[in-house]
């Protein structure tokens, strides 16, 4: 090093320890995301066809693989079966049901 | 169950110490949480989904108060207990948030009774709530 070199700092040090433990992680999410959203589109394209099916409508269907693998009118039920039967694999559940719906969140917190 | 209120909110909010964990865990994380009737579902910090490894089961459309827009967002599964015994299976939400907020989808299988005067509250599981 030249003699008016300053040597370079170290915070880099524990980031960069940081982002080796976390890329791999990151990339499975991303992965097993992406995996999610395709069960998703494969839902929603069905859709109309499983409307139709009397056996399903209103229920709560799981989709793996681009299959119905399991249903429920009980939405916390079949997603405690989809956990245990599929543990870490990817699984979308979703209400056979003509209209969205959904849910409200509360107003804002104020701070002194 | 009793409960002081948390001064760390202003106004005092009913704040309880929860616990949650990945379903087949025996590890639980405490979690603070606050009891709001304004919320139709539970939501969680999002730092919970990289220590519990939850992944995303369902979606939901979400309403937001102050926001006409609404929100899909990925729903995900973990099991709660607010005593550290019994734990149930709930659908919730991530945000980015440090405290969860219990939703009426948890809090209504309680009976609650507060005393802001007192400054503290009662959660009781109802006794007709599903086990």
């Amino acid at each position: 090093m030249a003699k008016d070199e300053k040597p370079l700092p170290d915070a880099t040090a524990e980031p960069v320890a940081d982002y080796a433990a976390a890329t791999p992680r990151a990339n499975v999410e991303n992965k097993n995301l992406a995996q999610w959203r395709k069960e998703a589109a494969y839902f929603d394209a069905l859709m109309p066809k499983l409307w139709q099916d009397s056996k399903l409508r209103h229920k709560y269907v799981a989709v793996k693989g681009q299959k119905i693998v399991d249903f429920d009118e009980d939405k916390i039920r079949l997603a405690g079966r989809v956990l245990d039967n599929y543990p870490g694999e990817v699984v979308f559940i979703e209400r056979v049901e003509a209209g969205a719906s959904g849910v409200e969140l509360s107003g804002p917190e104020v701070r002194p | 169950m009793r409960f002081d209120y948390s001064n760390d909110l202003f106004p005092p909010a009913l704040v309880l110490p929860a616990w949650v964990r990945a379903r087949g865990s025996q590890i639980a994380l405490p979690l603070p949480a606050k009891v709001d009737t304004g919320a139709g579902i539970t939501v969680l910090p999002e730092r919970i989904q990289g220590e519990l490894d939850l992944m995303p089961l369902g979606r939901v459309m979400c309403y937001e108060a102050l926001n006409d827009r609404p929100q899909q967002r990925q729903t995900y599964f973990v099991e709660m207990s607010l005593d550290r015994e019994s734990f149930v299976l709930v659908e919730v939400i991530l945000a980015p948030k440090a405290r969860g907020l219990l939703g009426r989808d948890v809090i209504n299988d309680y009976d609650l009774h507060a005393y802001p005067r007192q400054g503290y509250f009662e959660l009781h599981r109802a006794t007709n709530a599903p086990t």
